[in-house]
């Protein structure tokens, strides 16, 4: 590990002081069960870790109109025992109860799962399923952009030198929508996502009006199906109809290596998961 | 228990409220003045020659105070006690031969100055072809990883009994089969570590945990090339051991760098260093044959093993040889036949594992039998007790079975599990449901194969406060053996267990023993502390006695204090007795001494032949698994697990379930989901991120069930427990997934994907695998109706709306 500075702002307008004045070497740290490690395995080139722990607006989990407001030091243990997501966007409680154990999930937060851009990360698939953006504050101001755009690949994002993340916005799913997420690992409990798949639906009069489908894992980056979502759209959802585009899903997959499986199993069990976030989410639309 | 105050009591063990209070002090928690940290550089390449090593950039470093290298090393070739293979090096020297090889070491003021330091040493290799399969090894032209060896077959052995190729013509079915095991390790929770300081006298001092502190000493002595008597080894509680700890090189090398810079050094191991250059288990290919009568009679069994012993050698001809033959004492079979081939190869060296080799050889052996059954039309688990041995048999190895609770394991696992109701009843739909059984037999207190480490020796100190000290060498690494000792001496001295303790063992003032592996520690070491407790029960008996004017034979101990039979209140504290001896005696100690030599009860095997009683008790077990196999995605889900264990009396019952329990964990990881992945020597899943050891969650319903067979020459009538309790586990596993979808497993793990593609190959079954019987001296075969997979098809579905 190399030496770093550390600091601890108290304030979110004194951490975008001191991110902008240490410049390109400075990396916010939250709960650090990923950053940590980065350092000690000297592949993270940080001069300055700025802990934003101490910082209060990035706490809490608000609606605010039609949307949550999940602040971005929320571990993935408030997350799943919120009421207010369980309510609300329940998917998020399941994928955060995936990741990992609970020492990691009481540390663990969820701006840092959005910003290590892990591809096996529990938490990207349904939210960018969901539609949920991230808000990011700097010096100069705060900006809005969607997850999907912010997470450009693995351990890639599209922060600004100088930039934090301050909160994630989730648009709570109307009463007619839903959203589920699906994942396989190597262990029944705790190991990372072999592969994942989130599913945002909504219905009409038993027709499915809008499908959204996020594959997580398998690739370097999470990938949108639109074949398979525009193939759900305007049908009535059946196992069969679920298997189809569950197939269509994983056709011109570029999967990344991962020592434990074959990316032939990987691709099959993809298949399977989005089978079944997508019967998931039909069935919890229909409820 | 009956007639027993303390001996069969579920009492905490000793050190619990220490470690979950996050209290207890381990290894490389110690600081000395002045202490330096030491890190090693490890070799990139499976194999190389060492053309230069440039250290002066590393030198430079501000904090760095020594580098080692093989020049600073003895230059003659070592290895472990027992064994006679001398192919290791502190350092390597001309070559590297695996991944992870150790190249220099540093010792810096900090680890990061020393992590600096390793990054600076520039080491010119010219890369060799490796080899990497111990099959690919055995091929003419391989490339050799030890020149100077000649060939790369590092031990052959081969023995036999009886006349197996007669009972292969006398057979009516052989089944025949190719296992195949993995690379697993240990997985103990703290990983290696080391404080090394040398006094002024030329003596060094290593804090270790460690299994075998007094053994170690003999290895590490030649590997520094300093007589043994200039070590100390100072035992530090184990954070896990499981066999994996009775070596490693980093404390030799931890030594050298305290000498170099005559500072205190320590050094641990990083987990990838544990999963690159530490002592994983060794693994096997093996060739399995079992011939005999349709009527289940078993005739003969021969075993070909071709071992993957890495780079270096370390116990693995002793861990082959317990493959070849230990299984062999489990069933009546009276010709054998044993052949095993131990092979170099340029990976990470091997060494013991809880199971020394008898898990490998289970899995097969095990698996072997079920298939046997089933060619004969016979129920496995009455296959089992038709030719399960009995007490007193004396195996054609030799093996004389002073108690044996073979037969009472499978019948008490049969009936927990509902064996009759849930096997062969597969079901229909996604799930499949199987049931599956196998047995183990292992050593407990193993003959050494040096006279002078037979047995086991123990002294017991009793303060004038009444308080015990027990002193052993047979050392508790996690599995509780401080408390079976306290409670053995606690049980024969009649003092209360919470007045005992159990030191740690420092080779200064412990007796020399040869510590805790082939389940010594409760046999042997319990019986020392017995011999012990009788010895310092006689002196305060006799005190007692004179006291309270009565006959040392009519003196009763109990709950810290003696009476007289019959008279409760005639009594003496046993503080008062031991004080009135210390006043007595210008302050000395009461101390007991006790030593157990099973002289003429085991004897060495024979060097060839193998022929000899090796150990003084056999421990006995049956597990039941049952699973559910789920046809579309592979997985296989661990419904229930029994296991029913010949413990031969239960001196703990919390300490014997946690065992079998932890047993069971390793069982289901290596039969299910750990493998060190390699790909030209390199390990791809260095790391517990991605190598799945089980926790807590992922564990089946367990039901966990003792037989007591009171053996004759355990104390108080134990066997040992922690080794067997995981042999049958694989097994059971794979023999239930039979049953469920009548697909044989040879290898493991027996991942999802594995599961999947065989399902895929045999098509998608609907029928569960028949059990009839064959025709007399015809094996039998099954016809699978060919059905593809769907998902074989390899195009969407059609679809209708």
């Amino acid at each position: 590990m190399r030496d770093f500075e550390y600091c601890r702002p108290q304030s979110l307008k004194e951490a975008v002081t001191v991110l902008a004045e240490k410049g390109k070497g400075a990396y916010p740290l939250a709960g650090g069960t990923d950053i940590l490690i980065e350092l000690k395995r000297r592949r993270l080139p940080a001069s300055c870790l700025v802990d934003i722990k101490a910082i209060p607006e990035l706490r809490g989990i608000e609606r605010e109109g039609d949307a949550l407001r999940i602040g971005a030091l929320t571990t993935h243990s408030e997350l799943l025992g919120s009421s207010l997501i369980q309510e609300t966007v329940p998917v998020i409680a399941h994928a955060a109860r995936q990741m990992a154990f609970p020492e990691i999930r009481n540390r663990g937060t969820i701006g840092g799962n959005i910003c290590n851009a892990y591809p096996a990360a529990d938490l990207v698939p349904p939210l960018i399923a969901l539609g949920s953006s991230v808000l990011l504050a700097s010096a100069s101001g705060q900006r809005e952009v969607g997850v999907a755009e912010f997470v450009l690949g693995s351990r890639q994002i599209a922060i600004l030198p100088g930039e934090v993340l301050v909160a994630v916005k989730v648009p709570v799913p109307v009463s007619n929508a839903a959203c589920a997420y699906a994942r396989a690992s190597t262990r029944k409990t705790g190991g990372i996502a072999a592969t994942s798949a989130a599913a945002y639906l909504s219905a009409d009069g038993g027709v499915c009006r809008q499908a959204r489908i996020v594959l997580g894992a398998i690739e370097a980056k999470p990938r949108f199906v639109a074949e398979a979502a525009g193939y759900l759209e305007g049908t009535s959802i059946s196992e069969d109809v679920a298997k189809a585009a569950a197939k269509m899903s994983v056709s011109g997959l570029s999967p990344i290596v991962d020592p434990r499986l074959s990316v032939q199993y990987r691709s099959y069990m993809t298949e399977l998961m989005v089978r079944q976030a997508v019967l998931e989410a039909w069935a919890e639309v229909n409820r | 228990m009956a007639g027993f105050n303390i001996i069969g009591k579920g009492v905490p063990l000793i050190d619990a409220r220490e470690k979950v209070t996050g209290k207890l002090e381990y290894g490389t928690d110690m600081v000395l003045p002045g202490m330096l940290h030491g890190k090693v550089l490890r070799s990139p390449l499976p194999h190389a020659r060492v053309l230069s090593i440039d250290v002066s950039k590393a030198l430079r470093l501000s904090g760095v105070r020594a580098i080692a290298t093989a020049a600073d090393a003895p230059t003659a070739p070592f290895t472990v006690p027992g064994q006679t293979l001398d192919d290791e090096l502190l350092f390597a020297r001309d070559k590297v031969r695996f991944i992870g090889d150790e190249v220099a070491a540093v010792a810096a003021a900090d680890l990061d100055t020393a992590e600096e330091a390793i990054s600076l040493i520039e080491v010119e290799y010219e890369p060799l072809p490796g080899v990497f399969d111990p099959e690919d090894a055995l091929k003419e032209g391989a490339p050799l990883v030890h020149e100077e060896h000649g060939s790369n077959i590092a031990n052959r052995q081969k023995f036999g009994r009886g006349d197996f190729d007669a009972a292969l013509a006398r057979a009516d079915v052989v089944y025949e089969g190719r296992f195949v095991t993995s690379l697993v390790h240990q997985g103990y929770l703290e990983p290696h570590g080391v404080v090394a300081s040398w006094d002024s006298s030329g003596r060094v001092t290593l804090y270790l945990p460690i299994q075998t502190p007094v053994m170690v000493r003999m290895s590490y002595a030649r590997a520094l090339g300093i007589s043994e008597d200039r070590i100390r080894v100072i035992q530090y509680p184990l954070g896990g051991g499981f066999g994996g700890k009775q070596e490693c090189k980093i404390h030799p090398i931890c030594a050298l760098l305290a000498k170099k810079t005559e500072k205190p050094v320590r050094m641990a191991n990083t987990r990838r260093d544990e999963f690159i250059a530490s002592l994983p288990r060794l693994p096997m290919i093996i060739n399995m044959k079992i011939a005999g009568s349709s009527d289940g009679t078993l005739l003969g069994k021969s075993i070909r093993i071709i071992a993957d012993n890495g780079a270096y050698t370390n116990y693995a001809p002793a861990i082959m040889y317990s493959a070849l033959m230990r299984h062999d004492n489990l069933y009546r079979i009276p010709n054998l036949l044993a052949e095993g081939l131990l092979v170099y190869t340029n990976k990470i060296p091997t060494g013991p594992f809880r199971g020394f080799g008898n898990t490998q050889a289970h899995f097969a052996f095990e698996s072997a039998i079920d298939m046997f059954a089933a060619k004969i039309g016979m129920d496995p688990a009455e296959l089992r007790l038709k030719n399960a041995r009995q007490k007193g048999d004396v195996t054609p190895h030799g093996w004389k079975l002073g108690s044996c609770g073979l037969s009472e394991c499978i019948q008490e696992a049969m009936n927990d599990a509902g064996w009759k109701e849930k096997r062969g009843n597969a079901g229909t739909g996604r799930k499949r449901h199987g049931i599956g059984i196998a047995c183990c037999l292992h050593v407990s207190g193993n003959r050494a194969v040096m006279p002078a480490f037979d047995g086991s020796s123990s002294y017991i100190r009793i303060n004038q406060a009444g308080k015990a000290l027990v002193f052993t060498s047979e050392t508790d690494l996690g599995q509780g053996a401080r408390t079976t000792f306290a409670q053995i001496a606690a049980e024969r001295i009649g003092l209360r267990v919470e007045d005992v303790n159990v030191a740690l063992v420092d080779t200064d003032t412990s007796p020399h023993g040869w510590g805790t592996w082939g389940d010594r520690a409760t046999t042997l070491g319990g019986n020392a502390v017995l011999a012990a407790a009788e010895d310092a029960r006689r002196q305060l008996v006799e005190i007692a006695a004179a006291k309270l004017e009565a006959n040392p034979q009519d003196i009763v101990g109990e709950n810290g204090r003696l009476y007289v039979a019959g008279a409760p209140n005639r009594s003496i504290m046993i503080a008062e007795a031991a004080k009135a001896f210390s006043y007595s005696k210008s302050g000395a100690i009461l101390t007991g001494q006790g030593s157990y030599v099973p002289d003429d009860i085991v004897s060495v095997p024979d060097p060839v032949n193998k022929y000899g009683n090796v150990s003084v008790a056999y421990p006995f077990a049956a597990q039941v698994a049952e699973v559910e196999v789920d046809l579309d995605t592979g997985e296989v889900n661990i419904l229930r697990l029994t296991a029913v264990h010949d413990l031969g009396r239960i001196i703990n019952p919390k300490g014997a379930r946690g065992q079998v329990i932890g047993a069971v964990a390793q069982g289901i990881g290596f039969a299910m989901t750990e493998e060190m992945k390699t790909e030209n020597g390199k390990v791809l899943n260095a790391s517990f991120k991605r190598y799945d050891v089980l926790r807590a969650p992922d564990m089946p319903e367990m039901s966990v069930g003792f037989v007591e067979t009171v053996d004759p020459n355990g104390p108080y009538g134990a066997k040992g427990l922690g080794e067997p309790a995981l042999n049958p586990t694989a097994p059971a596993i794979a023999n239930a997934i039979y049953d469920a979808v009548g697909i044989r497993f040879h290898e493991l793990p027996i991942t999802p994907e594995k599961v999947l593609a065989a399902l895929r190959r045999k098509g998608r079954r609907t029928q569960q695998p028949r059990h009839c019987r064959a025709p007399r001296g015809q094996p039998l075969h099954r016809e699978i109706p060919p059905q593809q997979h769907p998902l074989q098809a390899g195009r969407p579905q059609p679809h209708r709306l």
